[in-house]
C-alpha cells in the first residue's frame, strides 16, 4: 500500500474505531437499567447538545457528504433544492414536532407507527405505516454502506477491497446498536456529528479558497466551463423550475415523515430541547452542508476526473491537500454514514419488533423480551442490508429520492391528523394506499420525475384527493 | 385525542407559510444567468441569502418565545 493510502486510511479507521469504542463503552457505562424506552428512545432524556448533534448526525448522511456534491456536478443549480428540503423541514419541525413529542411522551410511543396506532386505533394502518417505514429505509441503509465503500476506496487509493471493508464497518455499527441501542447511537453521534460539521465546513472552504479565493471566483470559473450549471433547468435540461418547486415542497413537507427522524424527536428531554434542536440544526446546514453542495461545481470548474459524480468532494480534497486532510474529511464522510445507518437500523428493528410482531400478535412481551426481539431484528436487518449492498448497487441520490416519495405519503396521517381531529382511519388508510400506489406505478413508467414534477408530489396529490373524497363519502353516509 | 398545549402559534404558522412561498414563488424571477450580485449569480445569491434568512427566522422565533 502507498504511504498516502496508509495515512488517509489510518485516520478513517481510527475514527471508525473511536466510534465503535464510544458506542460499546456507553452501553456498558450509561445503560444501567435497560428498559424498552431506554433502548429505543434513550429514555427521553437527551439534553440540547446531545439531541442536536444526534439529530444532525442522523439527518445528514452519506448522501449529504457525497451525493449532494455529485448532484451539483451532474445537475448544477438543481442541487439547491436540498437546502430547501432541510430548512423547510426545520420550519415544519419547529411548528409541529413539539406537539408530536408531547403526545409521544404522554402515551409512551416509541416509533412512528406507534404514533399512527395511537392516533387512529387501526392495526391495518399501523402495519402499513410500519411496512412503508421499513421498506423505504432499506435503500437508505444500503446507501450508507455504499458511501463508506466510496470513502474507503478513495482513501486507500483503490488498494483495499472497499465494499468488503465497508460491510465489516457496518458490522461494527450493528454491534454497538445491538448492545446499547439509542443511548449508544446518540452519544456516538455527538462525536460523529461534530466531526462531520468540521469536515464539511473546513474541507469545502479550504478548497474554495485555495482554487478560487472565494465564491465569485468559483462561479466565474463554472460560468466559463458550463454556464448551464448555474441556472435551471441545468446542463441536460432535465431539471426545470417546475421540478425544483415540486421537489422543494415535496421533500420539505416529507422531511419528518422518515421514521428514524421521528424516533430521534422522541429522544428529547422536553419541548424546549426540540425547538433549540431545530434552531441549531438549521445553523448546521448553513455552516456545513450548504458548502459541500458547491464541491460538484468546483470539480466541474477544475475539470477533475471522477470515477463517478459521488466521488467529487473527497477526490478534490485528495488532489488539493494530500492524504492527511483527505483522511480527516473522509472520516467526516464515514461519520455521516455510520451515524445515519445506526439510527436507521434501530428504527427499522424497533418498528418490526414492536409494530409488526408485538402489536400484531397481541404479544404481551416484557421490556426485556421486546429489547431482545429488537436486537434480533437489528442483526437480521444488518444481514439483509449487507446482501443488498453486494447485489443491487445504485446511484446514491436516486435511491434517496425514491424513498422520499414513499415516506412523504405518511404526511397526512402523521401531521395533518394531529390538527384535523375529525380525520379517521378510513380516509387516512385509503389516501395512503392510493398515494403509495401512485408513487410505485409512476416511478415504474416515468421514473423519479414524471413530467418534471417530483414523484412525492404526484403521490401526495393522489393521497390527499383520496383522503378528502373518502372523508366526504363517510360524512355523507353518516350524515 | 388529548390536547397538549404545544401547538404552534398563529403568527408562527403564517411566518412558516411565507417562508415556503419565498422558497418557490420567486424562482422564475431569480432564475437568470445575466444578473450577478457581488459576483454571485442571482439564483445562487438569492438561495444562499434565503437559507441564511430562514435560519435567522427560526432562531428569532425561538428567541421571541422567551
Amino acid at each position: 500500500m502507498r504511504a498516502e493510502a496508509l495515512i488517509a486510511s489510518s485516520i478513517v479507521f481510527f475514527v471508525i474505531a473511536m466510534s465503535v469504542f464510544i458506542g460499546v463503552l456507553v452501553s456498558r457505562l450509561r445503560v444501567k437499567v435497560l428498559r424498552a424506552d431506554t433502548y429505543i428512545v434513550a429514555g427521553r432524556t437527551l439534553g440540547t447538545l446531545v439531541f442536536f448533534l444526534n439529530s444532525a448526525a442522523v439527518i445528514y448522511s452519506g448522501y449529504t457528504f457525497l451525493g449532494t456534491a455529485g448532484y451539483s456536478f451532474k445537475y448544477g443549480a438543481a442541487t439547491i433544492f436540498v437546502w430547501g428540503t432541510s430548512l423547510l423541514g426545520y420550519v415544519v419541525g419547529y411548528l409541529i414536532a413539539p406537539r408530536v413529542w408531547s403526545l409521544a411522551k404522554r402515551h409512551n410511543l416509541l416509533t412512528l407507527s406507534d404514533f399512527i396506532m395511537w392516533r387512529y386505533n387501526s392495526k391495518a394502518l399501523m402495519i402499513l405505516a410500519a411496512v412503508i417505514s421499513v421498506v423505504f429505509q432499506i435503500p437508505y441503509v444500503q446507501l450508507q454502506i455504499q458511501a463508506v465503500s466510496i470513502i474507503i476506496d478513495t482513501t486507500s487509493y483503490g488498494s483495499l477491497p472497499s465494499l468488503h471493508l465497508s460491510v465489516i464497518v457496518f458490522g461494527l455499527v450493528i454491534l454497538y446498536v445491538f448492545l446499547g441501542g439509542m443511548m449508544s447511537i446518540a452519544l456516538t453521534n455527538v462525536f460523529l456529528g461534530a466531526l462531520m460539521l468540521v469536515a464539511m465546513f473546513g474541507g469545502s472552504w479550504a478548497i474554495i479558497l485555495k482554487y478560487f479565493d472565494g465564491l465569485p471566483g468559483l462561479y466565474e470559473a463554472v460560468s466559463s466551463v458550463s454556464p448551464a450549471h448555474l441556472t435551471l433547468p441545468g446542463p441536460d435540461g432535465s431539471r426545470p423550475e417546475a421540478w425544483f418547486i415540486s421537489s422543494v415542497i415535496g421533500t420539505g413537507i416529507g422531511f419528518w415523515c422518515w421514521s428514524q427522524r421521528v424516533q430521534t424527536l422522541f429522544t428529547a428531554k422536553d419541548v424546549k430541547v426540540i425547538k433549540k434542536g431545530m434552531v441549531l440544526n438549521s445553523w448546521y446546514l448553513i455552516l456545513g452542508s450548504l458548502w459541500v453542495t458547491h464541491m460538484g461545481l468546483v470539480a466541474l470548474a477544475l475539470g477533475t476526473q471522477l470515477k463517478s459524480s459521488d466521488y467529487a468532494f473527497i477526490t478534490l480534497v485528495s488532489e488539493a491537500f494530500g492524504p492527511v486532510m483527505l483522511g480527516f474529511v473522509a472520516a467526516g464522510g464515514v461519520a455521516a454514514s455510520l451515524s445515519t445507518a445506526a439510527s436507521l437500523l434501530l428504527d427499522q428493528a424497533s418498528t418490526i419488533s414492536r409494530n409488526l410482531i408485538q402489536q400484531v400478535l397481541r404479544n404481551r412481551l416484557s421490556d426485556k423480551g421486546l429489547i431482545n426481539l429488537t436486537r434480533a431484528a437489528v442483526v437480521g436487518l444488518g444481514i439483509v442490508s449487507t446482501i443488498l449492498a453486494y447485489t443491487s448497487p445504485a446511484l446514491l441520490v436516486d435511491l434517496l429520492l425514491m424513498g422520499y416519495a414513499g415516506a412523504t405519503q405518511l404526511f397526512p396521517g402523521l401531521f395533518i391528523g394531529i390538527f384535523w381531529k375529525d380525520l379517521q382511519k378510513y380516509e387516512v388508510l385509503s389516501g395512503l394506499l392510493v398515494g403509495e400506489l401512485t408513487v410505485l406505478v409512476m416511478n415504474a413508467y416515468w421514473g423519479l420525475e414524471p413530467f418534471s414534477i417530483h414523484l412525492a408530489m404526484w403521490g401526495l396529490a393522489a393521497n390527499l384527493a383520496t383522503l378528502v373524497i373518502t372523508y366526504a363519502v363517510r360524512k355523507t353516509l353518516r350524515g | 385525542m388529548e390536547e397538549p398545549p404545544t401547538g404552534p402559534r398563529k403568527y408562527q404558522v403564517v411566518i412558516g407559510l411565507i417562508i415556503f412561498v419565498l422558497w418557490v414563488a420567486l424562482l422564475p424571477i431569480v432564475n437568470r444567468s445575466d444578473i450577478e450580485v457581488l459576483g454571485i449569480p442571482l439564483l445562487w445569491f438569492y438561495y444562499i441569502s434565503l437559507s441564511i434568512a430562514t435560519t435567522l427566522v427560526i432562531t428569532f422565533m425561538y428567541l421571541l418565545e422567551g
